[in-house]
């Protein structure tokens, strides 16, 4: 079974690149799928899409390898049929969704990750811990999906008006409002729902709440979400829909602020959490909001190579923790330290990957991060902008905490730590490989970036371009300030000790367990709900008198309508 | 006469499973005849379907007798999508009550079922406002006993009382607002009478009756605040009854509704019904997070299922020309949905019940682990009820979404407000299943339990399998709720050639 998950996986990836490849050809396919409503089950190979797609296939079989070992220990209590199957749903789901070239598919298809991430989050459903966090993923994506849904059937609603052939077709939804003919205030409706959707998938403000709890899911399942699939679809959609919601003025603004504010509210929260997997977690939807951002400032280019390259380092970082915990058995990085004398790989790749997250020259995530800056200043964004790069100061210094916590200075572990079996430290390797050298790739991304998306914006850029556009650009200091930090942090910590707190860090658990209040604000709203249910089951006595009571309130008040209509 | 038949081959075998249960006392051979019957029953639906499709009238009796008799029955695809519905899962009740039930009065328990079932095989059909509400009556009737079948017990007895009394009430309604209407026109012919009634449109004594009737029907259907009867009658009935109960009764009662208002014309309830499904998805999905009674839950889950039911009705009535065949369209299939998801969700809660002798959700913890089959049965069927796709419980929410964005307006914000309900019921199903399914094992639980009869098990399969079937490949429910739709849509002034030229269909 195993062997049949990795051939899987191993074959999943080697067609996603190959989709890549075949860049430029016509739609793939389309069957008939619901003719009663003139759905068809067809998958579209465009630029965004085929990347996402190849992202979730290939980080997904570097994760099935990991599992092999990493899952060992779980295989004694849970099935790992179930583990597999699901994970194995979970990056084909993604690649459909990504594929997708109506919305129904990808509504489909959306709503399976969602029943993916919660079956993987409380995959250890003996923990009460990890079914909660489950649960809260499900109904809190859900909860933004209200949203998706009733932009879908809006639009459908309004093409099946226009007399289109196929109602859900995204291309043809898109230039159908190019072309104004989609009224206005149905554009306004889906707008407003798809920017919903996503926020509540891809774990943004105010939706943000349920990422950090779903890091109970074993780790390479968080690196899963966090890198290859779920939360790159909230991201997808959006870049996807760009040209159609961008004729509403407010849209674009609204994403960029979302983004930007997601991203300084959750590198705040980053910056005090004591769990390396909730830091992770949070410096997740941290550089979610800086591709939301981008989506924002209208550059497709930015915010889908940045989900890229943010894909790469995230899993490795993610995969290097699960490494990490699986050798000190804690999430709690003031018990670990020291540790880059026990794993030396495991150390290396972890240090690229926090570069790369920190934004420091030459590593992936400082191009990308680079280009969103480039893209909000073009773009006449200056309040998220500003925002944002706040958010790459607060990146850099909670990103080289989390390094030095965990590796740097003395050891405060009680367990033996040793450096993990190759089935682990492989995929280490050729992500922190990833990490050095996926920027180099720019120039072949952006040619085909553009592809079967008539209506989208990509410039086609080299890497001579890039490297020359980055380094000629005043934004080139962010950069240098994140080097300047890691430098003065780093002679500071190492004279004073790691930054580890003396006593019990009550607020600052207090505020990231809340994720800066926001669990108590939609708390707030389900004891509304629950209150209000309490109340309405007084009513339901039981009593035959009052049953027989509403019956009479029933006829009655159906009467006062219609004379209240007359 | 096929029509006929359809519903007198379940009546005839009503009357031979109760003499061969009497004598033989045998579940199996007793259920067996039910489930022929049903089959057989089945059949002549097939007749009617085609010679409906070959464009032919059929009904019963003849035209003659029609006008002298004024009670009569007529083949409709309604009337075909309901009993094809009822059918199916009658069909499978059957086959599981032949282990599940442990009484020595079988004959008694098929003979009700089955008499039930013809009811609301008829009300489909009937042709008049007369046989309507007979059949009707004979359903309900029929169901009552039903529900207090396990006369030992208080607790179905209680039940059972609350729902005659507050049925019967609401049935005087009914047939209140149908004699007025006879009293005006002197005929009850479902299809004379909107003409005949177009010289009372806007008065107050048709609006009278309109509240009759809906407030009357409204009682079987669980409209709020109609539906008091409905937790205790369902959680307390044997669980193959919960499932029809739940499954496709409250929904004829819908459909006996549906069909009188339709002959009354051109008030505008459409409004209200929205209204009203507004409120009783709200109260629904509400009472039911307070729930500890698994089949509690799944009763007021029921209500507010009836609601986003009723939502689509009411959308299609209130806006014909809109939303008339996309609002019947997804109502009805979620009617399909329903029997399958609902009737399998009860099934299951049965099967629980017949292992551990309880439904308290808390003492019912981590038996769908012990017998995974069932827990994976049960999680397809609370996810279909909280419409997750692959199940088949998402199709049919869309197209009554569908059906509030063809309105726009104050249709959209309907819209909001059902996908928001689907939300909230995701934290009892939710709750449900992390308990049920992966809940921690008691302590104080036997080791060994008593096997499942493959019996038992063999309808909840099937009945999962087809929720997965209508999830990935909704077209197959669309063959029988499509016609069905259409006819009421070209019944209340959405004709298919209007749909079709304002692009709706």
């Amino acid at each position: 079974m195993k062997a049949y998950s990795v051939l899987v996986g191993l074959v999943t990836a080697i067609l996603t690149v190959a989709l890549i490849g075949a860049a430029g050809d016509q739609p793939l396919t389309a069957v008939y799928w619901i003719p009663g409503i003139d759905a068809t089950f067809g998958l579209q190979l465009t630029g965004i899409g085929m990347f996402v797609a190849a992202v979730a296939g290939c980080i997904g079989f570097l994760a099935v390898v990991y599992s092999l070992k990493y899952m060992e220990d779980l295989e004694r209590e849970y099935t790992p049929t179930r583990y597999y199957f699901l994970t194995i749903l979970f990056i084909g789901s993604m690649i459909a969704l990504a594929l997708a070239d109506n919305f129904l598919v990808l509504y489909v298809f959306w709503e399976l990750i969602g029943f993916c991430s919660f079956a993987l989050i409380a995959y250890e459903y003996k923990r009460a811990k990890a079914r909660q966090a489950g649960s809260k993923a499900f109904i809190v994506t859900r909860f933004g999906d209200i949203g998706l849904l009733v932009g879908i059937v809006v639009l459908w609603s309004a093409m099946r008006n226009l007399g289109a052939d196929q109602p859900f077709s995204i291309s043809g939804t898109i230039s159908a409002a190019l072309s104004g003919q989609i009224p206005l205030h149905l554009l306004t409706i889906a707008g407003a729902g798809f920017m919903a959707g996503a926020i509540g998938k891809s774990a943004q403000f105010p939706l943000h709440v349920w990422l950090p709890d779903a890091m109970e899911a074993p780790t390479t399942i968080s690196a899963l979400i966090h890198a290859a699939t779920l939360v790159n679809a909230g991201i997808y959609l959006c870049a996807r829909t760009l040209p159609m919601f961008a004729v509403l003025p407010w849209w674009l603004p609204m994403l960029a602020w979302v983004g930007a504010i997601s991203a300084t509210l959750t590198a705040v929260l980053a910056l005090v959490e004591k769990d390396l997997k909730r830091v992770l977690a949070f410096s997740t939807i941290s550089q979610l909001g800086y591709m939301m951002a981008a989506v924002g400032a209208a550059s497709v280019f930015a915010s889908q190579f940045h989900l890229l390259n943010h894909a790469i380092f995230k899993a490795l970082l993610f995969l290097c923790a699960g490494s990490v915990i699986h050798a000190t058995h804690t999430r709690n990085m003031y018990e670990m330290g020291g540790l880059k004398r026990f794993m030396p790989i495991t150390h290396v790749t972890f240090l690229i990957g926090t570069m790369a997250l920190a934004g420091i020259p030459l590593f992936n995530g400082f191009w990308s991060k680079d280009a969103v800056f480039e893209a909000l200043l073009g773009a006449g964004q200056t309040g998220p902008l500003v925002l944002l790069i706040i958010t790459a100061v607060l990146t850099a210094i909670y990103s080289w905490r989390m390094y030095w916590l965990t590796f740097q200075a003395e050891s405060r572990t009680e367990a033996h730590p040793h450096e993990s079996p190759w089935q682990m430290t492989l995929p280490l390797s050729l992500l922190g490989l990833g990490t050095l050298i996926s920027w180099l790739y720019v120039g072949d991304y952006t040619s085909k970036l553009g592809n079967q998306l008539p209506y989208h914006e990509v410039d086609l850029l080299e890497v001579g371009e890039l490297w020359h556009h980055t380094f000629g650009s005043p934004l080139i200091i962010i950069g240098i300030l994140a080097v300047a930090i890691f430098v003065i942090l780093g002679v500071v910590w190492s004279k004073r000790g790691a930054p580890v707190p003396a006593g019990p860090q009550m607020w600052a658990d207090l505020v990231t367990d809340t994720k800066g209040f926001f669990d108590w604000f939609w708390g707030f709203w389900v004891v509304l709900m629950r209150a209000v249910a309490s109340v309405l089951s007084l009513f339901q006595t039981g009593d035959l008198n009052y049953n027989s009571l509403w019956l009479a309130i029933g006829f009655i008040a159906v009467l006062l309508m219609f004379l209240g209509w007359g | 006469m096929e029509v006929l038949l359809a519903i007198a081959i379940l009546s005839g075998a009503a009357l031979l499973a109760y003499v061969v249960g009497r004598l033989s006392r045998s579940r199996m051979l007793t259920g067996f005849i039910a489930f022929v019957a049903i089959a057989g029953s089945g059949y002549m639906v097939y007749q009617i379907w085609n010679v409906l499709q070959d464009g032919m009238p059929l009904g019963w009796p003849s035209a003659w007798a029609q006008t002298r008799l004024q009670s009569y029955l007529v083949a409709n695809y309604l009337g075909i999508f309901l009993a094809g519905t009822a059918l199916l899962l009658a069909a499978l009740v059957a086959v599981y009550s032949m282990r599940y039930m442990h009484r020595r009065d079988i004959g008694k328990f098929y003979a009700l079922l089955l008499l039930m079932t013809s009811g609301i095989v008829g009300v489909g059909f009937a042709g008049d406002l007369f046989t309507l509400y007979v059949l009707f009556e004979a359903m309900s009737i029929a169901s009552f006993v039903l529900v207090a079948f396990e006369r030992e017990e208080w607790e179905p007895i209680e039940a059972g009382v609350k729902y005659l009394v507050i049925s019967t009430v609401g049935s005087l309604l009914a047939l209140l607002g149908i004699s007025i209407v006879f009293s005006w026109t002197g005929t009850l012919d479902l299809a004379a009478l909107p003409s005949l009634l177009e010289a009372q449109v806007g008065s107050a004594q048709l609006m009278a009756v309109v509240a009759l009737i809906i407030v009357g029907f409204g009682v079987k259907a669980a409209i709020v605040p109609m539906h008091t009867w409905l937790p205790d009658a369902h959680s307390a009935a044997p669980s193959g009854i919960s499932a029809m109960l739940s499954g496709i009764v409250i929904e004829a009662g819908l459909i006996t509704m549906l069909r009188a208002l339709i002959a009354l014309g051109t008030v505008n309830y459409g409004l209200l019904l929205v209204w009203l499904a507004l409120v009783t998805m709200f109260v629904g999905n509400l009472i039911a997070l307070r729930q500890s009674d698994l089949k509690r839950m799944f009763a007021y889950s029921s209500v507010a299922q009836m609601g986003y039911i009723i939502m689509g009705v009411g959308l299609a009535l209130g806006y014909p020309t809109l939303a008339g065949f996309s609002g019947m369209r997804g109502a009805l299939y979620h009617i399909l949905n329903h029997a399958v998801m609902k009737g399998g969700a009860f099934l299951c809660a049965g099967a629980f019940l017949w292992i551990l002798g309880t439904r308290d959700i808390r003492k019912l913890s981590g038996i769908g682990r012990k017998f995974p089959l069932m827990g994976i049965c049960f999680l397809i069927f609370v996810l279909a009820l909280a419409g997750a796709p692959p199940f088949n419980g998402w199709f049919s929410k869309v197209l009554i979404a569908k059906a509030g964005a063809d309105v726009g307006g104050w249709g959209i914000f309907m819209v909001v407000m059902l996908v928001l309900n689907s939300v909230i019921s995701l934290f009892y199903y939710l709750d449900a299943l992390n308990t049920v399914v992966f809940g921690p094992i008691p302590e104080d639980r036997p080791r060994t339990l008593k096997p499942l009869p493959f019996l038992v098990v063999l309808p909840i399969v099937a009945l999962a399998a087809l929720s997965l079937l209508l999830g990935v490949l909704p077209d197959a429910g669309l063959v029988l709720v499509d016609p069905a739709a259409e006819y009421v849509a070209s019944l209340i002034g959405g004709g298919v050639d209007v749909l079709v030229a304002a692009g709706v269909h």
